[in-house]
């Protein structure tokens, strides 16, 4: 009798998974969900892409009272430099002067703070690629590349923790197409030939930020994927691999091109 | 553990090889289906198999038919287990896939073996050619977990190392190109390390479960056979057993048969052979060579042979 128990129990387990196996495949996945699509909290800053816009000193003071008490000074100095920077100096020449020491020293210890400071100075980042010259020339691209310099910093700091952070989640994906365009700019600069320096460090930089390289990709990567496919797919294959993310950022950011005509 | 079990024990092995078949885990971690499309070609393939099978063999037997509910199950598993191994093999749709399903409906169809069953059995060759499929499968599908959708990408010599934008174009040649869809990935794309572990060890599991099931299922028959034997009076069980030995039962068409059927096949097969037997004593008896004396050659060996056997008459 146990035995014929045993038995029908193996029948019944049996059946179960046979059923399961035909239900299981229907299991359909998810396209994973963008943080920019969740609820925002009340108190939280509505569309923070439009701080890296031409349109960004409009709403500066929502930034300012968020900031720390402590470093506000000194992001107010760091504003008041980068939005009336004009006569679009070339980007290397402006760092040297004290305005640009103080502007950069500005943006390293704003990336250094909360979320918000964070978004600061990605503010200053791309407000200074606003309204500098670092478009590549004959004689090279050492501006874009020293561009590409300053953004790299805020990447490496911000870009993992933003894929959990709805404040800078988008903000992040943009100062990655601003990257990737700044650095196709630079090794498409030589009239014939391709500089592979610039693509090769941007390569390498991304692949490590996205863990395109690896069998997972990161939090970041798995955003920038779902925002981007397309992109993130010329990424993957192509040899001009920051063709995509320079087409997406040309629509997000048009006439970024170091030529100051925002 | 007797046969019955071993065949429940291996229907859940392969049942539990299915669900693994059918699953795959995307670059979020999250675990998915990989459609039903593949399994409702494998069952066309499982189920044409099947029929050109039972075609070929109709002939030498009556129709095999499981005659308990371990016996169903163990058909239905191995139908079912041979759909989802096929499911699990096949290249993404186009050409690749048409020769594929060909190539299996034949070799699982034209199998020559003396067994008449209803459950589909892979022999050696074809577990070998589902392997090589999934390896072939796995290769793609790693392809495509890199986001390289074709099969192989060649450089082309030269032109790929020199920095030259407008080579691009040119560079490198892909072969076989497929999609997304066409792998069934999931919409956050595959994480191919975990997914190819689940489908190695559900394929394993699924091979290992049907050869392992159609050893029991055939022990199973033979202890059913056994057991109508064992009715008989035991010295008249002895003597049939000898008459009709183990190994012949299912030769003999002994498998798959109804109790009633059972016993006047055995009847029959007892009848046949006894039958045979003194027929040939006869031959041996009224035929004029048994009085030659050894006449050497090829009739001499014969002559002596009989002599061993003490077959001449004294």
């Amino acid at each position: 009798m146990d035995r014929r128990a045993a038995e029908l129990a193996l029948v019944v387990a049996t059946g179960l998974l046979l059923v399961a196996a035909v239900f299981v495949r229907g299991i359909r996945g998810s396209e994973p969900e963008l943080l920019e699509d969740r609820e925002r909290p009340p108190d939280a800053i509505a569309e923070p892409v439009q701080l890296l816009g031409a349109g960004a000193q409009r709403r500066l003071g929502e930034l300012t009272d968020r900031i720390d008490a402590r470093q506000r000074e000194m992001w107010l100095g760091a504003t008041g430099i980068v939005f009336g920077l004009d006569g679009c100096p070339k980007l290397n020449e402006w760092l040297t002067t004290a305005d640009g020491q103080r502007a950069q020293q500005a943006i390293a210890d704003l990336r250094r703070g909360s979320a918000h400071e964070g978004l600061a100075s990605l503010v200053l980042v791309l407000q200074v690629a606003r309204a500098t010259e670092w478009a590549p020339g004959v004689l090279g691209s050492e501006n874009a590349q020293r561009l590409g310099d300053l953004i790299r910093p805020w990447l490496r700091t911000w870009a993992e923790p933003a894929a959990d952070e709805p404040l800078l989640a988008e903000s992040a994906l943009a100062a990655t197409l601003v990257y990737a365009r700044v650095m196709r700019l630079a090794y498409q600069a030589p009239a014939l030939m391709r500089d592979d320096g610039p693509r090769d460090r941007a390569k390498t930089f991304l692949e490590g930020l996205t863990g395109a390289s690896t069998p997972q990709l990161t939090n970041f990567g798995q955003a920038l994927s779902a925002r981007h496919a397309d992109a993130f797919e010329t990424f993957q294959r192509e040899s001009d691999l920051l063709q995509g993310f320079d087409e997406e950022c040309a629509v997000l950011f048009p006439g970024l091109d170091g030529e100051c005509d925002e | 553990m007797n046969a019955r079990t071993q065949l429940a024990l291996a229907c859940l092995t392969v049942a539990f090889g299915c669900v693994l078949l059918g699953l795959q885990v995307d670059a979020t971690g999250a675990v998915v289906g990989t459609g039903r499309t593949t399994l409702a070609i494998g069952i066309v393939v499982s189920l044409v198999a099947m029929l050109l099978r039972s075609a070929r063999t109709a002939s030498s037997g009556g129709p095999w038919l499981p005659r308990d509910l371990v016996s169903v199950l163990g058909v239905v598993t191995g139908f079912i287990g041979l759909a989802c191994v096929v499911g699990a093999v096949l290249a993404p749709g186009g050409g690749w896939m048409f020769f594929e399903v060909v190539l299996l409906v034949v070799l699982l169809a034209l199998r020559q073996r003396r067994r008449q069953s209803m459950s589909p059995e892979m022999g050696t060759g074809a577990i070998t050619v589902l392997a090589l499929m999934l390896i072939f499968r796995l290769w793609i599908t790693y392809q495509g977990s890199e986001h390289r959708w074709a099969l192989v990408t060649i450089d082309v010599p030269i032109l790929s190392s020199l920095p030259l934008p407008f080579l691009d174009p040119v560079r490198t040649v892909s072969l076989g190109s497929f999609t997304p869809g066409e792998l069934g990935f999931p919409p956050a794309g595959i994480d191919f390390h975990l997914s190819m572990t689940l489908w190695s060890v559900g394929f394993v599991l699924c091979i290992a479960g049907m050869r392992w099931g159609a050893h029991a299922a055939r022990e199973h028959e033979n202890d059913r056979i056994h057991a109508t034997i064992q009715d008989l009076p035991p010295a008249l069980a002895a003597l049939v057993e000898k008459i009709l030995p183990e190994e012949d039962w299912e030769a003999m068409g002994l498998h798959g048969l109804s109790d009633r059927r059972r016993c006047k096949r055995i009847e029959a097969l007892v009848a046949e052979k006894l039958a045979a037997r003194h027929e040939l004593e006869e031959a041996l008896r009224t035929r004029g060579l048994l009085s030659l004396r050894n006449p050497g050659g090829f009739a001499g060996e014969i002559y002596e042979t009989l002599a061993r056997q003490r077959a001449l008459p004294r």
